[in-house]
């Protein structure tokens, strides 16, 4: 099982150097990594003139992988999502933010983090098992996930807590590969001492692998909480393309790209 | 007196006390430890309402001498959060400290109490937070009450916030709104309503606050356009002294967003809540609270009644 950083640019190395297409690199940012990548031998970078050039080697199999580079996010996202481009759906695509636990020694993963502004529950179930395969990936065979909510309670005004609820019930009924649990709030989520005051026997309080938030303005902005007021380090993965895509958001260092180049080469 | 971190208010209330404090079902040892200590140090006296048998028997353990101070019995929930508002509307007692009830009946005495005398009925829930990592406390506001606030609600839940943040020292507090625009999908609900908000204080509707530029934390942290490079060169001086949230499904996790990682990168985050918009001071403990945090809870009613 992998469960820090320096696991998976390990195994990203022992899995070969891959190919990497990125549409017309011009900032230092993208030159830097790329550069850097190349040494840590993750990568071998294919700088490419136009983005439906990149996009077109990509979908032909001529690289391995696809960097969204200095092409602007609207502008690379619709670009990947038309239908001849072949490598994705809008209405499919998730983003994973991973982040270390070091005092428990395991990541977590929260999801969706920037693709889905309002995801309703077909979407959520799509999300959640975007998350499921990406967490087998890293060795966590039956990943915890808590379905956020602001309540533990079904409350109808709240929709998270529907959705929630209808999302455990499916991974009771083995719908979905995890072990889902909610709706649970994130004080319960994260400790099953708090969860038992509150009177919750819950399956996944304090151990939980993934946790799916309930819309874009909790995901974008927790994860971005996360980074600059926790001061942490994270890692990103784009699911629901059928090459591995590695993004460049605003809120991931140079160091954070890097590990999103590995996490897309185990991906391969 | 700009007060910049919780110990601040403590040394600060020593100064500002007594107050006298509505304490909304009192019959809990740690508030009790807490009204205790907070009577030494000359933050105030408690009226104490609640189960008056367990009151007094839990005082007597504690050794807390409380045959100054009034208690008024009730056992009935919306009751005693009817009498604590209304004492403190009177002028009889300067702020309300929940001790252990719901929100939603002190919500309802709140908002009947603001109704009666016609002020705003948007009251929200505006969290003091302190986080290692930054240089001042910072306000997250509504983390408590409504779902989804409109428009309408957000103008009013920042002009509660800014009213707070006078009372605690700040002249024309920044605020910054919050949202999930991240150059991807943009057409959200939370944008428009900033954008809107911005206009109307452009127009200089409410003068108290200033909203700054930006529209997330990327942007107050990175510029509009600017990557993160390294933490080193954040500058964390540029969080504005309070924080819009969209909606309480964000405003929930942010407020207890230590809870994540408590262990690991979010030690040391401390946090106090309270009530605004009634004309009420309120401050509400949460109910895990240990009496050296509610000590703090009183020094800060002390200072923003």
């Amino acid at each position: 099982m992998i469960r820090n950083f320096k696991q998976i640019l390990e195994k990203a190395r022992n899995t070969g150097r891959k190919k990497l297409a990125v549409p017309a690199p011009r900032s230092r940012r993208v030159f830097q990594l790329l550069k850097e990548a190349e040494k840590t031998g993750l990568i071998i970078p294919v700088p490419v003139g136009a983005l439906d050039e990149a996009i077109a080697m990509a979908q032909n199999g001529d690289v391995d992988l696809l960097f969204q580079g200095d092409a602007g996010m609207e502008d690379f996202i619709n670009a990947l999502t038309v239908k001849e481009a072949g490598i994705a759906e809008r209405e499919s695509l998730s983003y994973i933010s991973l982040f270390e636990l070091p005092s428990e020694n395991r990541l977590i993963l929260l999801t969706d983090t920037l693709m889905q502004a309002f995801p309703g529950i077909k979407q959520k179930v799509l999300i959640l098992e975007h998350a499921i395969d990406f967490a087998r990936i890293l060795g966590i065979e039956k990943p915890r996930i808590a379905a956020l909510s602001t309540v533990e309670l079904v409350n109808f005004n709240v929709p998270s807590s529907v959705d929630a609820a209808v999302l455990a019930k499916m991974s009771e009924r083995r719908q979905l590969k995890g072990i889902i649990d909610g709706p649970l709030d994130i004080d319960c989520a994260s400790s099953r001492e708090r969860s038992l005051r509150k009177g919750l026997e819950s399956p996944v309080a304090g151990q939980v692998d993934i946790y799916l938030l309930p819309d874009i303005e909790a995901s974008y902005s927790i994860a971005e909480v996360l980074v600059f007021l926790g001061r942490r380090i994270l890692a990103g993965a784009l699911m629901g393309t059928k090459v591995p895509v590695v993004l460049n958001p605003r809120f991931e260092s140079s160091y954070s790209l890097l590990l999103d180049m590995a996490l897309a080469s185990i991906r391969v | 007196m700009l007060i910049r971190n919780f110990q601040e208010a403590e040394e600060i209330a020593r100064k500002v006390g007594p107050k006298k404090i509505s304490v909304l079902r009192a019959e809990n040892r740690e508030f009790l430890l807490a009204l205790k200590e907070a009577h030494q140090r000359g933050y105030g006296e408690p009226v104490l309402i609640g189960d008056e048998r367990k009151i007094r028997e839990i005082a007597e353990e504690i050794s807390f001498d409380i045959s100054k101070f009034v208690v008024i019995d009730s056992k009935d929930t919306q009751e005693i959060a009817d009498r604590g508002v209304q004492l403190a509307a009177t002028g009889e007692t300067d702020f309300v400290l929940r001790g252990y009830i719901d929100g939603p009946p002190l919500y309802r005495s709140l908002i009947r109490v603001s109704s009666k005398r016609e002020l705003k009925k948007q009251i929200c829930v505006v969290a003091l937070m302190q986080f290692p990592v930054l240089p001042k406390l910072i306000g997250l506001t509504d983390t408590g009450i409504t779902v989804a606030p409109d428009f309408g609600a957000k103008m009013e839940i920042i002009k509660n916030a800014a009213t707070l943040f006078s009372r605690l020292g700040y002249e024309s507090p920044q605020v910054g709104i919050i949202t999930a625009r991240r150059g991807l999908n943009d057409e959200l609900d939370s944008v428009s309503d900033a954008i809107k908000i911005k206009e109307a204080f452009a127009k200089r509707q409410f003068p108290e606050c200033r909203i700054v530029d930006g529209l997330s934390l990327s942007d107050f942290f990175l510029g509009a356009e600017g990557f993160l490079e390294g933490f080193d060169e954040v500058d964390y001086s540029r969080i504005p002294d309070i924080l819009l949230v969209h909606n309480l499904e964000f405003g929930n996790i942010f407020v207890k967003i230590d809870s994540v990682a408590e262990r690991d990168f979010f030690s040391g985050v401390r946090r106090h809540g309270f009530i605004v918009g009634a004309g009420i001071p309120t401050v509400i403990p949460s109910r895990a609270d240990t009496h050296e945090t509610i000590i703090t809870d009183i020094a800060l009613g002390v200072l923003i009644s």
